[in-house]
């Protein structure tokens, strides 16, 4: 089976679009993860085929480089004097939950994703990434363990842990 | 009355919602009793409404970015290309080889893209203050898979 290019762009170009805006906050940071994103599909599947689970390789790259390209973005900021924080400006301080999923590894980033931004299910991640549903629950749960630590620490939630 | 140990085995059902009704009941119950547990659970929802202020943007706003409703993905990429090409002016009409290209920064190829089976030779792209220069290294990629090359 699977899932030919251009059909993938249709269904999910704006599924990729959000998970990379998630991220970035930004239009043409967004877009231009889109696109980067689905010529890199076309690229690695258009000899063997798309992957079975269309949608766990598009989450998992598509954060990678928007979570990549966020972080250049810090970088530069920062040589240049910019603030870092747009707290001000949204009321939620984006820079700092974008940065603590820019802390976590892959798996546990693209479970999160999968399970707070798009409501699947445990099993529906188990299957779209391949791995035992119990396995899902650990980064799960670890995941959110350390955006918890993250937040923690630049003062964006309670820590109240003893 | 559920133990510690057991609430937190179905940590990760109780915050994502799938446990069932008396299960979700049974943890209820003894995250009332249970101080430790309790803040371990409401440190980390608030963890998760955090991660819920992240806005997914709208991809609306960008449909005209990238016109391909109708045509194959290979026009679309042509499509796209001449517009890159139209854009790109005064700075190069033919890519290079990638080795011969200016490179910076950091090139990432993910274990996903690796287990993909083709390799991504993605060059990276700085302009001339040392910045990434992400439209320069969109329009090669655009401008090599339109060509066919690798
Ligand atoms: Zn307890």
């Amino acid at each position: 089976m699977g899932v030919d290019a251009a059909s993938a762009f249709e269904r999910y170009r704006a599924a990729v679009y959000g998970w990379a805006y998630r991220v970035l906050g930004d239009h043409h940071d967004a877009l231009d993860v889109t696109q980067d994103v689905f010529v890199t599909w076309w690229r690695v599947h258009r000899e063997n085929g798309a992957p079975a689970h269309p949608i766990g390789w598009l989450r998992t790259v598509t954060i990678n480089r928007a979570i990549n390209l966020f972080k250049t973005r810090g970088r530069v900021r920062s040589l240049e004097g910019e603030p870092v924080s747009d707290l001000a400006a949204t009321g939620v301080d984006r820079e700092v939950v974008a940065g603590a999923l820019a802390g976590l590894p892959e798996m546990q980033r693209a479970v999160l994703f999968a399970k707070v931004y798009d409501g699947c299910t445990f099993a529906e991640v188990a299957e779209q990434l391949d791995v035992a549903v119990s396995t899902v629950k650990t980064h799960y749960v670890r995941g959110l363990q350390s955006v918890r630590r993250a937040l923690g620490a630049a003062g964006v939630i309670a820590m109240e842990m003893g | 009355m559920m133990d510690c140990q057991r609430v937190e085995s179905l940590l990760a059902d109780y915050l994502g919602g799938e446990l069932s009704t008396p299960e979700q009941a049974a943890v209820d119950d003894h995250l009332a009793e249970c101080k430790r547990c309790s803040a371990d659970v409401r440190s980390l929802t608030a963890t998760l409404d955090a991660l819920g202020q992240l806005d997914a943007g709208s991809f609306e706003r960008s449909a005209a970015v990238i016109p391909m409703r109708r045509g194959t993905w290979r026009q679309g990429l042509a499509y796209a290309a001449v517009l890159m090409i139209g854009c790109m002016v005064g700075w190069v009409m033919k890519p290079a080889d990638p080795a011969a290209l200016p490179t910076g920064g950091s090139t990432t190829q993910t274990d996903v893209e690796r287990g993909g089976g083709r390799s991504f030779d993605g060059a990276s792209f700085v302009d001339a203050k040392g910045r990434p220069d992400s439209f320069r290294r969109n329009a090669y990629l655009l401008f090599k898979a339109f060509r066919g090359g690798s």
